[in-house]
């Protein structure tokens, strides 16, 4: 099978193609001229020779003429070829070192910025997604500064096309190389952040991520950011979700195990674009370690959360076991148990990720409890517990601590103390949050949906991965 | 007297000589100079022949 890379769709710089086609149809055919040059004058003077004195002299000087141009003119011809080879390479070399520095520099300056490419449809990284030709549609494979031009390629329809970054290459259509899906340039030009939401079926993950995205938008708009979508099918698609949580119903069950980013753009002003890949896996990735998702895009992961549903816990079933029966429907609680949800991320961590048996993952992972709008879990795990530990306590303490010890105490009575110790030994950076990613029970009343909590983690998660959202949570706090 | 006439006459016969064979040498060279520069001044002229009918621009599909 050859690996050799396909040629492109455009005209190669006249110094690395042509060019030598050129030279050695030059250097033959000024050959094939000196030879019958010198054959002439040769057959002239076999032809005077057995004359007269005068045509004698005249068939010498003929004989020397056609000696002249062997001799001599061998020696120009190979001068002349020995120059056009010279200005031949020397522009090639100059050509080589200048396109060269150019992609060294291109490459330097958007490694810098964090700039690459992920496709949001099969979550591959790579460094250029490729191009298509704004006139004829061929795709360009590698426009880069190359040997087919160094700040733009030709295309073989004649179309100039931008072959760096510099010069907006960004802004022409382009597609993923690895399953051919559109991308915008904000999937390649902007520094990114990744934040899947884990969990087990029906934790909750869906309604989680739309109401994030959500009081996002809205928390950006505050903080003197813009966001903006990447593609009108999300921007449809929030507004779809948004109008169901209006009407008080629940976002229609993730199918796929491996669904596409939800992107959201994030710029301030003077600052590169921030773009948030988001995503939210069908809980049924977790039945299956082979099948776990998570190795499609942990290469590049900022941070993870990690949703629990509390009524997988058979101490908190047990607790409500009185009332549990009668919103059972409403409150769909999750049958994975979280240490299986657990331990399956940590395992295709340790397979694909390269994550040590014994190793702590250093991405900041945030635990969510959802679903505290049921009973009076917010009361007793929520933010008013988390405030009343605040002032109960003689000393001034951090309310994020405080939250943490809460949320970590309370799993730990609930028999989750193995799951804690699994989070605290392997997972470097750990919050505990609370939320309720609906705001109330689907009862069918058709009240509208409000979530609460649901942008903390999320927050905090983007705080560590990026001083942009980092400086606005401090101001915020 | 007799001797200084033959002297002058001997160096003028040499001077004759040398006049002739500097003439002819001249000549020769004159030559040699001039088929060297036809010589490479036909391929040079071929080699140019050869570049204009060879090289040309990349042309782009119409």
């Amino acid at each position: 099978m050859s690996t050799a890379t396909p040629p492109e769709p455009a005209i190669k710089s006249y110094f690395f193609d042509k060019g030598y086609r050129d030279l050695l149809s030059t250097i033959t055919e000024s050959w094939n001229r000196n030879v019958a040059s010198s054959r002439e004058h040769f057959d002239k003077a076999a032809h005077l020779f057995p004359g007269e004195v005068a045509d004698k002299g005249l068939a010498i000087l003929w004989g020397t003429a056609g000696v002249s141009v062997v001799v001599f003119g061998t020696a120009v011809f190979l001068a002349a070829s020995a120059i056009h080879i010279t200005i031949l390479l020397t522009f090639f070399l100059l050509i080589y070192i200048a396109f060269s520095l150019v992609y060294l520099t291109e490459r330097t300056y958007l490694a810098g910025k964090k700039f690459f490419t992920v496709c949001p449809e099969c979550h591959a990284k790579s460094s250029l997604p490729e191009h298509f030709c704004p006139r004829c549609g061929e795709v360009h494979r590698r426009l880069i500064p190359s040997s087919y031009g160094i700040l733009h390629h030709t295309c073989q329809c004649g179309e100039k096309l931008p072959a760096t970054f510099f010069l907006k290459r960004g802004l022409l259509k382009s597609r993923c190389p690895d399953c051919q899906s559109l991308l915008e340039t904000g999937h390649t030009e902007s520094r990114k952040a990744f934040v899947p939401i884990f969990g087990g079926p029906a934790v909750g993950k869906s309604a989680f991520l739309f109401s994030a995205v959500s009081q996002l938008m809205d928390y950006t708009a505050r903080s003197g950011l813009r966001s903006s979508f990447l593609e009108s099918r999300t921007e449809n698609e929030l507004d779809r979700v948004s109008q169901q949580f209006a009407q008080g119903r629940s976002p229609e069950k993730t199918l796929s195990t491996l669904p596409r980013a939800f992107n959201l753009k994030v710029q301030a002003d003077g600052r590169d674009p921030r773009v948030l890949y988001l995503y939210d896996p069908a809980g049924e990735a977790f039945n299956e370690t082979a099948g776990l998702v998570l190795h499609r895009y942990q290469a590049y992961l900022s941070g993870l959360i990690f949703l629990i549903d509390p009524f997988t816990i058979p101490a908190v079933c047990a607790e409500y076991a009185d009332r549990l029966e009668s919103v059972r429907d409403a409150l769909q609680p999750s049958k994975l148990p979280i240490e299986d949800a657990l331990a399956r991320i940590l395992i295709s961590m340790e397979e694909h990720f390269g994550l040590g048996k014994t190793a702590r993952l250093k991405v900041p992972v945030a635990v969510v409890i959802n679903k505290i709008d049921a009973f009076d879990l917010e009361a007793r795990i929520g933010e008013p517990a988390m405030r009343q530990r605040v002032q109960s306590s003689p000393t001034p303490v951090d309310p994020e601590t405080t939250r943490d010890e809460l949320l970590r105490d309370q799993l730990c009575r609930w028999g989750q103390g193995d799951v804690v110790q699994q989070l605290e030994t392997r997972c470097a950076r750990v919050h505990y949050f609370t939320c309720s990613a609906l705001g109330h029970m689907p009862d069918g009343s058709g009240r509208a949906f409000e979530a609460r909590g649901v942008l903390e983690p999320l927050l905090w998660i983007l705080g560590e991965a990026d001083s942009i959202f980092a400086a606005e949570r401090k101001r915020a706090a | 007297m007799a001797d200084s006439d033959d002297l002058g006459g001997c160096i003028g016969a040499v001077l004759m000589i040398a006049l002739v064979v500097a003439a002819v040498m001249i000549a020769v060279t004159a030559l040699m100079s001039l088929g060297t520069l036809f010589g490479a001044g036909t391929a040079l002229h071929n080699y140019g022949l050869a570049f204009a009918n060879n090289v040309k621009p990349q042309r782009v599909r119409p």
